[in-house]
């Protein structure tokens, strides 16, 4: 496994797992972001209103279901011990997952090492992965050293497109200071998207990271992508009253009304 | 993944083009050592290599979404190994030229021994370079692997050395000894892709694919009813059964028909049929190559369920 | 290899914003109506985004939201106004194109007709609008009762069992207060109409570290982050809040001083049984309900320095709390006894209970606001307790919601969790008095009176059978047949039962048609295909069974393709519009917030907004209240209206920016310039509530003066909330047959009313509702009910499963599959199912099965899923389309993969044995029980692929 790459600062996103709802808000708007974007540069819908509507996409969602795992596990069962026709067992309630994924913008982003016309790029000073459509030849080699699936050719184009972390939003002065985020974390209702430099200890994304753990997605091949994904949090339990009766009824003879006064 | 053909018929013939590129002046080199190759042939081969290379050249730009900017692909020769075959396929020519040169003017020893050592190093080189296109990739687990260059160069030096045979077989002299290597290619070549055809490199899970340490991931949803660009270039797969009935035919093309064709004309004198075992092969080796895009698979896939 | 960096990157190109405008406005790709800020480019679209100051949304924007774009390039946007070929059937979509003078003429003269001669032949119904303000205020002036919009099918249950229970409701009135709820249970719901602020809702309560508990037979989108996840049993939600009752009931962990002050808790109720007072309050010399005081030890009205006694008998009188300790602790209710019926652990019910209970009484919150009460004490501090629900069509979708939606109001009131902090808060303009005093026309002959505006609105909640709109034989005064013996508080009309009704003619035929904003030929409909035969019906005579059609709709949706005369609408981005504190309001908990929306995008084709066309018609047709002394038009057009209508003196549709100058909100003069300084004030306005007027708004007297004074309620009094409701209790009288007026002469309305008016929270099987006497007849206690499912069980193996659907969050009913980005994401729905139920079944992915129930069978492509309760399936709401509506070429997937359940879900019952059939609602509401659905499922045969039924345009007979 190569060493990362260490570039002064690296921007990148947090996405939190534990509260993701699938929206796909952070999707669209991202479409809708990079669709006018003079750096994008249009991403393109095919067979818009046909029989089989597809497009490009710098952000998808994706469902999954999480079983087996203690943290999540429950002694209810989804009803179907229950059922008359057959007693079928389900050990333990699964945990739907809805998983946002974009561009990592990776430390050792072999996507960039691999592409042969430098049109993939990243950038030095903020670690940002892009590329630079004047060059891109549309070979899709990057694409293919992609494991994250970042990477969407614009067919139109015949260019590789991929999340360019609204460098164009970031950086731009002339927006007010609090919109110089990405679409897709300006949009998420939910708040599970963070944007931020994970090279600085201190920024809000670090210290989410730090306090809340993340996952990363295929360690083992040693991309060290940058965005984090916070882990799920264990389910949150609350007390019980613990000193009270049953029998209401039975003490409801000897029960004195208090008297509270209107 | 998807098994473009321009890319498959690019490795083959190239791949062949770069091989008989070897042989030739290996060929050319030793006209009387233990194997004769008549240097009157020499050209004819010469022409052959132009035809394939170029030809495969051509076609790997067809592949390409915007072939305007394929000259770029020169520039990043130093991190890009797909930019190194370029920059090496396009310094092949000119060695080529240098040493057809040096053959026409029946220039030295030494110089012939040379250019020639050029070319084969380039030719070498190129082939390595193609294979390492693909092995480099992390992503999909059955390239990342020795068996990629080496098949790449060792099916080109094979498919190389057949057309070679062929060839030589037109010429005067004794050609038992290019078809006894030849045999021996085809039989490492054997080797080498039942190993890698066998070799199944453990493929990371979903789980790994997004990080779960503990339980069991099931996919619910992928988040689009069609297809996206993802799903057309990396979704491709092929039944099991349709792969093996394949691999028989990659075995009996690309290895069995060859040797027989090749131990039966060791051992006759007309050795006509020798163009036909190139011919086995190279159609062999392009079925390998097919089934070399078909059966890997990307790993991006684990998030859509595969 | 180490990734080679780029120190010297190509620049990054920039918007040029020199060449872009900025606009504020309102979205409308769904119903929260979120602030958003779009930014144009040489008058084209460019960006869409929240706008981060709007209360509703706080800047961020959903999945719709920002498709709103390609709303804008929908090749499905209506061109001009159309009239149905000559010659060509309805459903056949042949149209030839119509001028708007022409169209505007032909439709005042018919119009004009009726309104002279018989107003009541005009029905008006209007689908996913939020001007119900002004089409309701058109169809009174125009003079006919036949005037809803979509709610009977939508969420009535929710609206009214809030209304006459807690004065504000889960519908639109009220929201959990996100910032403070330490535990939250979530009640069927997928999206809700608060998609956005639920969403910032979830956030904020995940960062605070609040239990989040869904209740819900699907685990995906919200659910799929839940603490906890229970996955019930469809349609049982009733049996498991009142468990919890039983628990919180049995353990005494309630809120004494809340019940006894400002609930009914400790009104005296009568047991005569047999007699026509039974179950009705004690009330004093002037009609008031009397508690017994402590103090005084006397019976007295609930007023100053009375302290209600909580638990008592009074000779043949007991307290609400009484009966309710009697009931509800009984075995009957216990977790034990629901557990298997739900399909939750009795150890979890119980659980739950007391985990909800330590969070109200043990994690109180103060805060140091002071306040006054309606009765004059003040308070140094607001308490709350802070447990917050949320519950919508899980609960609503079903012929037992009301009553289940009203068990978990009883909850609610039990925790004393409510408009506290941290618990479930109201919102402007509520609450109102319980029920709102607002009655439902239903006088026939100022019905029928020519030329007249109605007197009273056509929809209101009436609280005993003499203000059901029947006429003296007691039938139906209403197309729908809303508030009759079927469905008397149907406080939304009820919009499912209008074409069949119109099309048989029952209870009498109608002449005209409106639909406005309703996909009825589709998606909005029950039992569609059957549906699409309705509006094609002809009489012997060759004429329709609805004479006319006329469908205001901004695209080409299946129901434009039914109608005989089509008016186009603008998009939302190139109109005006008003988001009024009249209609649903968008006022969140700290501020009374109305909004408008105003052009963008200049129209490009021969469209009007609807809302002009309506006063255009309104002026035409002289309703009083659109035209001047001496019959000149008062209006020029909409906004214009806006700007200058006054409801009473003072309130208008838009309550911010009143007065000549613009600085007397909520009640004062027109202000001309209103349009304008709301579009400076970035479309929106909130008047934010000062603190003391922020909780308890229900016995606010600050906080209620001031609703008084701004009209939000008739005048500052207590608004008591009803545990117990006496208005049931009068509809079941009149079931019983002890009522001393109106009483239903069918046997099936009688025990309807007996069976499931209970002044109480009760729960009942859904199945029953056809024939409450044969399956069980006293489905009032759960204990019964249970036995009486299991003697259900035939039907329920018959159909074993639920049949569900849910909003996807990126969707919006029949609107988005136009979206070219939206139907990328979903182009088709599936069937989901229990994955180790299907594999029982010998059923997998992609399998294409056969889904019956009794009304019908569909074909459609199956999915498996862990996260689904194993006796329910469901969908994906409204994916399924007709092949070349929506501007989508024929072999769309929407057409060919998607489905409708819609086909399964019939709009009325089969008639039980010497019984009417009646209609697939609420018994008490209306409310159309989409989620009652049962079905049977089977592999569909090979070759057998693709949807089924799969309708086509054009003549089908
Ligand atoms: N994106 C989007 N937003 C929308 C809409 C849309 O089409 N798209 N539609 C709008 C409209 S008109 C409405 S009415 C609202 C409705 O908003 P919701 O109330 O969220 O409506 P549904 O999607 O019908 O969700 C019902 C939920 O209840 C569950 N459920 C079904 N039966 C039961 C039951 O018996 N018990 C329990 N506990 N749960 C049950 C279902 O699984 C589902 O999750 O959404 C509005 N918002
Ligand atoms: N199976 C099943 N069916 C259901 C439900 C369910 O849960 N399950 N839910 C039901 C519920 S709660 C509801 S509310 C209904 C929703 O049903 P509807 O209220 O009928 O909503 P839509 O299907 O979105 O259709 C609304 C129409 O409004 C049109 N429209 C959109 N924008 C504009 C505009 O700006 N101007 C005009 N004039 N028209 C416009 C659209 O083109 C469309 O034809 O569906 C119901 N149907
Ligand atoms: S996620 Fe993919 S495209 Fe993005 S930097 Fe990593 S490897 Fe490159
Ligand atoms: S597609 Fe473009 S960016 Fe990607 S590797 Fe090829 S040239 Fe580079
Ligand atoms: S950062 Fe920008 S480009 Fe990247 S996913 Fe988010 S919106 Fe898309
Ligand atoms: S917008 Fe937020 S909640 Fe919605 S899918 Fe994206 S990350 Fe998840
Ligand atoms: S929830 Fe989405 S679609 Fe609905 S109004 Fe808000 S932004 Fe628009
Ligand atoms: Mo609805």
């Amino acid at each position: 496994m190569s060493t990362a790459n260490q570039t002064p600062k690296k921007l990148g996103l947090a996405i939190d797992l534990d509260t993701c709802v699938g929206c796909h808000a952070c999707a669209v708007a991202c479409k809708e972001w990079n669709a006018g974007s003079k750096m994008t540069n249009g991403l393109p819908d095919y067979d818009a209103y046909g029989k089989a509507p597809s497009g490009a996409w710098f952000n998808r969602i994706r469902n999954y279901e999480l079983s087996g795992d203690p943290k999540f596990s429950s002694a209810n069962t989804c009803g179907a011990d229950s059922h008359p026709q057959g007693h079928i067992p389900l050990s333990t309630l699964s945990k739907t997952v809805n998983v946002p994924m974009s561009c990592m913008h990776c430390d050792d982003a072999d996507c960039v090492t691999v592409c042969p016309t430098g049109a993939s790029y990243k950038r030095a000073e903020d670690g940002i992965v892009l590329v630079d459509p004047a060059k891109c030849m549309g070979c899709n080699y990057c694409a293919w050293a992609c494991p994250y699936g970042a990477r969407e050719l614009d067919e139109d184009q015949g260019v590789m497109k991929k999340c360019t972390l609204c460098v164009d939003r970031i950086y731009d002065q002339a927006l007010p200071e609090a919109e110089r985020q990405p679409a897709c974390v300006l949009a998420c209702p939910t708040n599970a998207r963070h944007f931020g430099d994970f090279a600085d200890p201190q920024s809000n994304v670090s210290q989410m990271v730090a306090m809340r753990g993340k996952q990363e997605m295929f360690p083992a091949l040693g991309y060290n992508p940058v965005n984090a994904y916070l882990s799920m949090r264990a389910p949150v339990s609350a007390p019980q009253v613990l000193d009270s009766k049953p029998g209401l009824l039975a003490r409801l003879a000897q029960r004195v009304n208090k008297a509270i006064s209107l | 993944m998807k098994p473009a053909l321009s890319v498959i018929f690019f490795t083959v013939f190239s791949g062949l083009g770069l091989g008989l590129a070897i042989w030739l002046v290996i060929g050319q080199w030793c006209q009387n050592c233990a194997a004769a190759f008549d240097p009157s042939r020499f050209f004819t081969g010469a022409a052959f290599v132009f035809v394939f290379v170029t030809l495969g050249l051509i076609s790997s730009t067809l592949h390409l979404a915007n072939p305007k900017n394929a000259w770029r692909a020169f520039s990043r020769f130093r991190t890009s190994w797909l930019s190194r075959e370029g920059v090496l396929a396009l310094l092949f020519f000119p060695l080529a030229a240098l040493h057809i040169f040096s053959v026409w003017n029946a220039a030295q020893l030494a110089l012939r021994l040379v250019t020639g050592a050029l070319v084969i190093a380039c030719a070498l080189a190129i082939l390595y370079c193609t294979g390492m296109i693909y092995a480099c990739l992390k992503t999909i687990p059955r390239w990342h692997t020795w068996h990629t260059p080496a098949g790449y160069v060792l099916y080109g030096l094979t498919s190389g050395m057949l057309v070679f045979c062929a060839i030589a077989a037109r010429g005067e002299g004794e050609i038992n000894g290019w078809l006894r290597i030849a045999l021996c290619l085809l039989i490492a070549s054997a080797i080498l892709y039942s190993l890698a055809n066998a070799y199944e490199k453990p493929e990371p899970s979903l789980n790994d694919a997004l990080g779960f340490a503990e339980g069991r991931v099931r996919l619910l949803d992928v988040g689009h009813t069609h297809g996206t660009f993802l799903t057309n270039e990396f979704g491709f797969r092929v039944a099991r059964a349709r792969a093996a009935l394949l691999s028989s035919c990659v075995y009996l093309c690309a290895f069995i028909i060859p040797i027989i064709i090749v131990v039966i004309e060791s051992s006759m004198s007309s050795q006509g049929m020798l163009g036909l075992a190139a011919v086995f092969c190279t159609t062999g080796f392009l079925v390998e190559r097919w089934l070399f895009f078909a059966q890997a698979r990307h790993v991006v896939m684990r998030y859509h369920g595969a | 290899m180490t990734t080679p960096l780029s120190f010297n990157p190509p620049p990054i190109a920039f918007d040029d914003r020199s060449q872009q405008e900025i606009h504020y406005t309102t979205c409308y790709m769904c119903a929260c109506r979120c602030g958003i800020k779009v930014t144009t480019e040489a008058g084209k679209l460019r960006h869409i985004e929240g706008n981060k100051n709007h209360p509703t949304n706080q800047g961020v924007l959903c999945a719709k939201g920002g498709a709103g774009i390609m709303k804008q390039y929908s090749p499905a946007k209506l061109r001009h106004p159309m009239i149905r070929r000559p010659g060509t059937q309805r459903g056949d979509a042949l149209y030839d194109p119509i001028s708007w003078d022409d169209a505007l003429s032909m439709l005042t003269t018919r119009l004009a007709h009726l309104r002279a001669t018989e107003p009541r032949k005009l029905a008006f119904f209007t689908g996913r609008d939020q001007m119900q303000a002004l089409t309701g205020l058109w169809a009174q002036q125009f003079g006919t009762p036949n005037w809803a919009a979509h709610g009977g099918f939508c969420s009535v249950n929710m609206a009214a069992a809030g209304l006459y229970s807690i004065g504000y409701s889960f519908w639109e009135f009220g929201a959990p207060d996100w910032d403070r709820a330490k535990y939250f249970m979530l009640w069927g719901v997928a999206e809700d109409h608060s998609s956005n602020p639920i969403k910032i809702g979830l956030g904020k309560l995940k960062a605070n570290g609040a239990k989040f508990v869904s209740v819900n037979p699907v685990r995906t989108g919200y659910s799929a982050i839940a603490d906890e996840w229970i996955p019930i049993r469809p349609g049982t939600d009733g049996l498991l809040a009142l468990a919890m009752v039983h628990v919180l009931l049995d353990r005494e962990l309630f809120d004494a001083e809340f019940l006894a002050k400002y609930t009914n808790a400790p009104c005296l109720v009568i047991s005569n049984p047999g007699h026509a007072d039974d179950g009705l309050f004690v009330r004093d010399a002037e009609g008031r309900p009397v508690v017994w005081d402590l103090n005084s030890q006397s019976l007295q009205p609930m007023k100053k320095g009375v302290a209600p006694a909580l638990f008592e008998s009074r000779g043949n009188a007991k307290t609400v709390m009484q009966l309710m300790a009697e009931r509800y602790t009984a075995e009957e209710y216990s977790p034990a006894n629901v557990a298997e019926r739900c399909g939750v652990p009795a150890a979890q019910i119980e659980r739950l209970a007391l985990e909800i209970a330590h969070v109200a009484f043990k994690e109180t919150i103060t805060l140091p606001i002071k306040w006054t009460d309606s009765y004059g004490n003040v308070h140094d501090s607001v308490t709350g307790r802070p447990v917050a629900m949320y519950a919508m069509r899980g609960i609503s979708a079903h012929s037992n919601g009301f009553q289940t939606c009203r068990a978990l109001h009883m909850i609610q009131m039990l925790l004393g969790a409510l408009d506290g902090p941290g618990n479930f808060r109201s919102k402007a303009p509520f609450p109102k008095p319980i029920p709102p005093q607002q009655l439902p026309e239903n006088d026939a002959a100022v019905m029928d009176a020519p030329n007249t505006p109605l007197p009273r609105t056509p929809l209101g909640f009436p609280t005993r059978p003499e203000e059901l709109a029947i006429d003296a034989q007691g039938n139906p005064l209403r197309i729908d047949k809303a508030y009759s013996w079927e469905s008397p508080i149907a406080a939304h009309g009820m919009m499912h039962m209008v074409i069949k009704n119109a099309a048989n003619h029952d209870p009498y035929p109608i002449d005209t048609l409106i639909l406005f904003m309703a996909n009825m030929a589709w998606n909005s409909s029950m039992n569609t295909e059957q549906t699409q035969a309705m509006l094609r019906a002809k009489g012997e005579n060759g004429e329709h069974k609805i004479p006319f059609i006329v469908v205001a709709d901004a695209f080409d949706s299946e129901m434009v393709r039914f109608a005989d005369l089509v008016l186009p609408d603008t998009t939302y981005l190139e109109r005006y519009d008003a988001i009024s504190l009249l209609d649903r309001p968008i006022s969140e908990p700290d501020a009374a917030a109305d909004a408008i929306r105003h052009p963008i995008i200049k129209i490009d084709r021969d469209v009007r907004p609807w809302q002009d066309v309506l006063v255009e018609l309104a002026s035409r047709l002289q309703f009083p209240a659109f035209t001047a002394l001496g019959g000149a038009r008062k209006f020029k057009d909409y906004p214009d209206f806006i700007t200058n209508y006054e409801r009473a003196p003072g309130i208008g549709f838009l309550s911010g920016f009143r007065g000549k100058t613009g600085d007397t909100p909520l009640r004062g003069e027109p202000n001309p310039n209103q349009w304008q300084a709301y579009i400076e004030a970035q479309s929106f306005f909130a008047h934010h509530w000062p603190d003391n007027m922020k909780y308890m708004r229900f016995v606010n007297k600050d906080y209620l003066d001031e609703a008084a004074r701004v009209g939000f309620i008739g005048k500052s009094e207590p608004i008591v909330m009803q545990l117990y409701s006496e208005p049931l209790q009068k509809f079941r009288l009149a079931g019983q047959g002890l009522y001393p007026g109106p009483i239903p002469a069918a046997q099936i309305d009688k025990d309807r009313l007996a069976t499931y008016f209970d002044p109480l929270p009760i729960w009942y099987d859904t199945q029953t509702v056809s024939a409450p006497r044969h399956s069980a007849d006293a489905a009032r206690t759960a204990g019964e009910a249970t036995s009486a499912a299991h003697a259900q069980t035939s039907s329920h193996d018959e159909y074993p499963f639920h049949a569900l659907t849910q909003r996807p969050m990126m969707m919006y009913h029949a609107w988005d599959s136009q979206n070219a980005w939206l139907r990328q994401i979903i182009a088709q729905n599936f069937l989901y199912m229990n994955a180790t139920k299907a594999t029982s079944l010998d059923l997998k992915d992609y399998d294409w099965v056969w889904v019956e129930s009794w009304n019908g069978k569909i074909r459609c492509q199956l999915k498996t899923m862990e996260g689904c309760e194993a006796h329910t399936v469901w969908t994906w709401n409204a994916i399924g389309k007709m092949a070349q509506a929506w501007g989508l070429s024929k072999e769309a997937s929407e057409a060919t993969h998607g489905f409708l359940l819609n086909h399964l879900i019939s709009e009325s019952l089969p008639a039980a044995q010497n019984a009417r059939s009646v209609s697939n609602s609420d018994p008490i509401t209306g409310q159309a029980a989409w989620y009652d659905l049962r079905v049977k499922i089977y592999k569909a045969g090979p070759g057998e692929t693709g949807v089924w039924p799969k309708l086509t345009f054009g003549n089908r007979s």
